[in-house]
């Protein structure tokens, strides 16, 4: 920032241009002379709103003026013009930066950005845009929200950074990108609710139809009270069902006689479920037959004898070639004189050598290829073998499973007992069998009573053998309803808990930069330590200060322990530890206005000390009301090597114009060695 | 770490962080001096409290005057630090700490008694350069998200499919 022109704005009615071309501004002005309204400035020219006048004036009723427009300029638009060097500070961009103008006017309703870079001149959104992108990667709206969080401190807003333990959490959030880890925790939460009413509606349509089936029995009960023959009550199910029964003598049995219809109803929806469970398995048990059993012990021989093949088929191929082309090529430079010594030979019988060799060569070259073929072919049996163990394996788990969801089934039933026999591989056919053959006679027995009960009791248990097969239904979705509900909830809660473990981790992380600042501050002589910590009350998260006394092992909120003061360090630590650390989201500025209230001289001189560690970093705007700490500030903030700049800005004699405005340079200071004077 | 912070740890800390460093005689004391553009720092190790205040109103009176053979605007940060060999054990000794440091005139002062080594960066914050910022944010928050939920738990067919309907339609659904 190079420069700042006010004018009709709040404390300045006259425009007055103000020099920014600094790594330290310092503003000097006893109250009232216009120091916030600088800072206001910033913000209003930043964001379009200033919260603090927003917020004061709620409760202000008839009163008509704009708080943005100066008291004596009402009627006219506020004006805040911002000059700025892209690339200077933060970004270290290569080309000659341009200069680049932002200019906010209008009022605390309405106003409007303008910008000029150059010949290009950009007015409203767009405007907005190039401003947040030319103070970092940020969009408009995380311009407003950074600039806020850790660009411009106020006196007014100090405390607020240790009250508003949520909004610290949602910068930290917003540091740390929770947004994404949030937004699923939303929506976790969100299929929680919708899922837990599911099950509300699902719970709620199964016990309609409990009652339902209830009123059911007993109709059919009365039907049957009231029947004319007296054998419809007399169902002869026991008659069909018990000792002389071959299949209930082949391992089935029933656990007690059924004497009413809806025992019928319920023993027959029984013997369907196991009937089918007993068919799931009775597959299960086929397949596992059909997949070939392929041991781990012949996987093994089979990878030992490629092993040996792999061996042969390489050696055989790594030498074959090259004999060949040893063999041919010497024939090729074959001549009465030996190629090598140059002395006469008998070439025809060397030639004769020769072609023996290159025949020997590629016999060897022929069986190294059929070696590798069947490598090749052994492969393709290792990986069958592989693949029917891996499909037998599978095999094997669906009959486990298979098996133990109809021992479940059977236990859970009550009328039918089996033979453990009957689950077994040989068996599992035979059992479908028997309850097949079971299914069809007690449907006869239900059919005989519904004959002879007559006319009403057939209509009755009709509704009820209905009733059931809905209830059956309703249960199974109130079941799955509720397991989806319960699974939802899990997700939901550990959503939370995943969010909150983040964010813990992130503040361990933030530690050091808070003790960065609060090191020098030193506002405590035992409470030495700085923390931030979680505090997570009904779902709501914020993060509150901790001050920690490391030797005693004590602590406690700074709000309970600090004086003011120490308060207004504790919040100056944590403002400035989140602007240290805001990473991408960082600005090239910090704005301090007025925050030194309160503080004694050891702070300051502290702090003093941070502003020149600070402004290596970021441009520092600070103002103070307080003529003993602008001193110290100022000395302490001179520069003293080339390049570096300070300016002090006085502000005094304020009228309805505005502040004078003083502009000084701190001329830098030369520091010489030390004479010597060595210790003895 | 153990035993009692000297001036040599000082001196290596300081030096660390880009201070000119030597040796010289304040009075009756051998000190440790560093120096940047914008601190002289004298660093004198004391053995007990006996005449405290006296010792370091004289060191403090010989870091002046050599100071002031080379006047500059660094004459506003002189910085000196006491290092006491025992630790302030009754209030007298921690109003005496309190009384030394609080009075700035001349020279800015860091009493540190029974100082630990662990203790000897926290003690020197003030002296030393911004430490790098830490690097909060997480470089995939979803994969950290997959990661807690795993740990927390959470079955992994439930917590893939979440994350993936996440990814691609910004809503969570369940296997």
């Amino acid at each position: 920032m190079m420069s700042l022109e006010l004018e009709s704005f709040r404390g300045f009615a006259a425009p007055e241009i103000l020099d920014f071309d600094a790594e330290t501004v310092l503003v000097r002005g006893d109250n009232g002379t216009g120091k916030t309204s600088i800072a206001d400035g910033l913000l209003w020219l930043m964001t379009g709103e200033i919260p603090r006048l927003r917020d004061r004036g709620k409760g202000i009723r008839k009163e008509k003026a704009d708080p943005v427009v100066n008291r004596y300029r009402q009627g006219e638009k506020a004006r805040v013009k911002l000059k700025v060097r892209p690339g200077t500070l933060g970004d270290e961009g290569g080309s000659e930066p341009t200069v680049v103008f932002f200019e906010r006017s209008g009022d605390s309703k309405n106003s409007t950005l303008t910008v000029e870079r150059g010949d290009e001149s950009l007015v409203g959104p767009e405007a907005e845009r190039l401003m947040a992108a030319t103070f970092g990667d940020f969009t408009p709206q995380q311009f407003t929200h950074a600039v806020g969080a850790w660009g411009i401190l106020q006196q007014h807003a100090l405390l607020e950074a240790l009250e508003g333990g949520t909004s610290m959490h949602e910068r930290l959030a917003e540091i740390v990108g929770l947004e994404r880890v949030n937004r699923f925790a939303d929506s976790a939460a969100a299929v929680a609710r919708a899922a837990r009413a599911e099950q509300k509606s699902a719970e709620q349509a199964r016990d309609r139809l409990r009652t339902k089936q209830e009123e059911a029995i007993v109709r059919l009960r009365e039907a049957q009270k009231h029947a004319e023959h007296v054998q419809a009550r007399a169902v002869p199910v026991s008659r069909l069902l018990v000792e002389r029964d071959e299949d209930l003598q082949r391992g089935v049995k029933l656990e007690r006689a059924p004497s009413e219809f809806e025992d019928l109803l319920s023993l027959l929806r029984e013997i369907e479920k196991i009937g089918q469970a007993a068919r799931v398995l009775a597959v299960a048990f086929e397949e596992l037959a059909a997949a070939s059993e392929t041991g781990a012990e012949a996987i093994d021989a089979i990878e030992r004898r490629l092993e040996g093949m792999r061996v042969e088929a390489d050696r055989a191929m790594a030498q074959a070639p090259a004999q060949v082309q040893m063999a041919d090529a010497a024939l090729q430079l074959l001549g009465g004189d030996c190629p090598v010594c140059g002395q006469e030979i008998d070439e025809s019988s060397v030639r004769e050598h020769l072609n023996e060799m290159l025949e020997s060569a590629r016999e060897e070259s022929g069986r190294a290829a059929a070696a590798r073929l069947e490598l090749g072919e052994a492969e393709v049996q290792l990986q069958k073998a592989r693949l029917a163990d891996a499909r037998r394996s599978e095999a094997q788990e669906r009959v486990d499973s298979a098996r133990e969801s109809l021992r479940a089934m059977i236990d859970a039933g009550g009328w039918v007992s089996v033979d453990p026999s009957l689950l077994s591989a040989g068996r599992a056919q035979e059992l479908t069998e028997i309850l097949e053959s079971l299914e069809d006679r007690v449907q006869g027995a239900q059919t005989e009573a519904r004959m002879r009960g007559g006319e009403k009791i057939v209509r009755y248990s009709t509704d009820l053998e209905v009733t059931v097969s809905e209830s059956e239904g309703a249960e199974e979705k109130a079941r799955v309803a509720k397991e989806r509900a319960d699974q939802a909830a899990g997700l939901d809660e550990a959503a939370h808990k995943a969010a909150e473990r983040i964010v813990e981790r992130a503040l361990e992380r933030l530690q050091p930069s808070l003790a960065e600042v609060f090191d020098r501050l030193s506002p405590h002589p035992t409470f030495k330590e700085l923390q931030a910590k979680q505090d997570i009350y009904f779902r709501k998260n914020r993060v509150v200060p901790y001050a920690y006394d490391r030797k005693n092992e004590v602590g406690g909120h700074p709000a309970l322990i600090f004086s003011e003061g120490q308060l207004n360090v504790v919040a100056l630590s944590y403002f400035l530890g989140l602007a240290l650390n805001a990473g991408e989201g960082a600005l090239p500025f910090i704005v301090l206005d007025d925050t030194l209230a309160a503080m004694d001289v050891l702070n300051v001189l502290g702090f003093a000390d941070l502003c020149r560690r600070l402004r290596e970093e970021r441009q520092l705007i600070v103002t103070t009301h307080d003529r003993r700490f602008a001193g110290l500030l100022k000395r302490k903030l001179a520069p003293r090597e080339e390049g570096s700049r300070t300016v002090l800005l006085e502000l005094d004699g304020w009228t309805e114009k505005g502040p004078q405005v003083r502009t000084q340079h701190e001329p830098m200071g030369e520091v010489l060695p030390l004479p010597e004077r060595r210790a003895s | 770490m153990s035993g009692k912070v000297t001036r040599g740890d000082v001196a290596a800390l300081l030096g660390k962080h880009g201070y000119q460093l030597g040796e010289h005689r304040l009075g009756d004391w051998e000190a440790t001096i560093a120096a940047t553009p914008y601190a002289l720092v004298a660093c004198i190790e004391i053995g007990g409290w006996d005449d405290l205040l006296r010792q370091v109103a004289d060191v403090q009176a010989e870091l002046t005057t050599i100071d002031a053979a080379a006047p500059s605007p660094r004459s506003w940060d002189l910085y000196l630090v006491v290092l006491v060999d025992e630790a302030a054990t009754d209030p007298d000794q921690r109003a005496l700490v309190e009384a030394l440091e609080g009075d700035t005139s001349y020279t800015r002062k860091f009493v540190h008694a029974g100082l630990n080594p662990e203790e000897l960066d926290q003690a020197l914050r003030p002296l030393l350069p911004l430490r790098p910022p830490a690097k909060l944010e997480v470089a995939d928050p979803l994969e950290e998200l997959r990661a807690e939920l795993l740990a927390i738990g959470v079955e992994k067919k439930t917590v893939d499919s979440a994350i993936l309907s996440f990814e691609s339609r910004n809503e969570v659904e369940l296997a």
